[in-house]
């Protein structure tokens, strides 16, 4: 189970077992998202 | 980081209201980002029509500029802090997006060379911040500290280095305020000093991923400097923060042999969870493009997102360096660290020149 962020670097192991995410790991998913909308063509140009 | 920790210490609430909280920070980001880039295209147009030799100063300038000016004058409403605190979410997926614009082979060479030079420059501020902190009779864990801070990346790696060495509050906020003074310094001294050593775009972008200490600093004074320089800058700058897992183990292994913090029980997994995951990302990114993933109009849309990311951590730079805080940690810390500062940019200096030599940057 995810949940919205955590400023650990490595992330924080819950009592219920889950983890939470880094936030250095949502900066990627992020960047990520955004180049997999930029390629499926969502976002067909950004400019400068 | 250590800003984006008050998203996570407030009461719980739902994700709709934690987002909307965000909102103001990073309007007022993306204001004086614009504004910077509204006044360097301005005084471009006015000394083209005007037939002026005006310098070409960049947005990043003015974004900075603009943010210090509000931080250290009317200062920053409590109403802005937790959006302006996302700067450093802007910079890291700014960063892993430039990733498309470096072939994987280039990454290699490069990080090759960055890596040897981020070696020796690690030895050497760490063994000079020792000297130093003995000498002025700082605290030894404050001396850590401001040692993680100076060699690898500023105030991220000093927050690391906290909880792993079990240094105080107060140590690490002498040395997060003596770091960030230091950047601040470094970011607009740096491009002065490469202007008047003519340094090549490739040597002086390396040497500010070297010697500046903040991530957001460094790629500042890069793109300051010019845009192939911040490039490289980003590059050598992100080996430098890869090394933070073995330092900051360095350091908790030897504060616990003292019996003065915990024990390290899994040291590779100590390593990994300080790792910083957006190198990974960058490496992800430039991989897919080199294998042909993103055709060309897709890569220049993903380093304009780039930019624009910048553009709101740029302005985050300005805002959250606020000298009458920094002014409240005293002058012994920042000596120490000056002190060490200016011998690591000699020493790094020297170490890019003949680099230059040696592999034509």
């Amino acid at each position: 189970m995810l949940y919205w962020f955590d400023t650990y670097p490595g992330g924080t192991r819950m009592s219920n077992g889950s983890r939470r995410i880094s936030l250095d790991w949502w900066t990627v998913i992020a960047a990520l998202a955004a180049a997999g909308l930029i390629k499926a063509g969502l976002i067909p140009n950004v400019p400068w | 980081m250590t800003e984006a920790v008050a998203l996570d210490s407030t009461p719980p609430v739902g994700l709709p209201a934690r987002i909307a909280r965000l909102l103001p920070g990073i309007a007022l980001l993306f204001v004086i980002g614009y504004a910077g880039k509204i006044t360097e295209q301005f005084l471009r147009s006015y000394g083209t029509a005007h037939h002026l030799a005006l310098p070409n100063i960049e947005y990043v300038l003015w974004a900075i500029l603009f943010g210090l000016v509000i931080a250290n004058t009317v200062g920053v409403a409590q109403v802005f802090r937790p959006g302006i605190a996302t700067y450093e979410v802007w910079l890291k997926s700014g960063i892993v997006l430039l990733g498309a614009r470096f072939l994987l082979g280039d990454v290699l060479k490069l990080g090759g060379i960055s890596l040897g030079l981020v070696a020796i420059e690690l030895v050497v501020a760490i063994a000079l911040m020792t000297v130093l902190g003995r000498a002025f009779k700082l605290k030894p864990k404050l001396t850590s500290l401001l040692a993680v801070g100076s060699s690898i990346c500023g105030v991220s790696a000093i927050i690391a280095a906290q909880g792993a060495i079990e240094a105080d509050d107060e140590d690490a906020a002498f040395a997060i305020a003596a770091i960030l003074a230091l950047g601040a310094f470094g970011l607009f001294a740096y491009p002065v000093l490469g202007r008047l050593l003519h340094m090549s775009d490739h040597a002086f972008g390396v040497w500010a991923g070297l010697a500046v200490d903040n991530t957001a600093e460094a790629v500042a004074a890069g793109a300051l400097y010019s845009d192939a320089a911040g490039k490289v800058a980003v590059l050598t700058k992100s080996t430098r923060n890869a090394m933070i897992g073995f330092v900051v183990l360095g350091y908790a292994l030897y504060w616990a042999s003292r019996g003065q913090a915990h024990q390290v029980a899994n040291k590779a997994a100590f390593v990994w969870q300080k790792f910083p995951k957006f190198v990974l990302g960058f490496l992800f990114i430039s991989l897919l493009a080199t294998l042909g993933f993103f055709h060309k109009g897709q890569i220049g849309s993903m380093a304009n997102l780039s930019r624009w990311a910048f553009l709101l951590t740029f302005a985050g730079v300005g805002l959250k360096t606020d000298f009458r805080e920094l002014r409240k940690q005293g002058l012994r810390p920042f000596v120490v660290g000056a002190l060490a500062e200016l011998f690591i940019t000699i020493v790094t200096l020297g170490l890019v020149l003949a680099a230059s030599t040696l592999f034509h940057l």
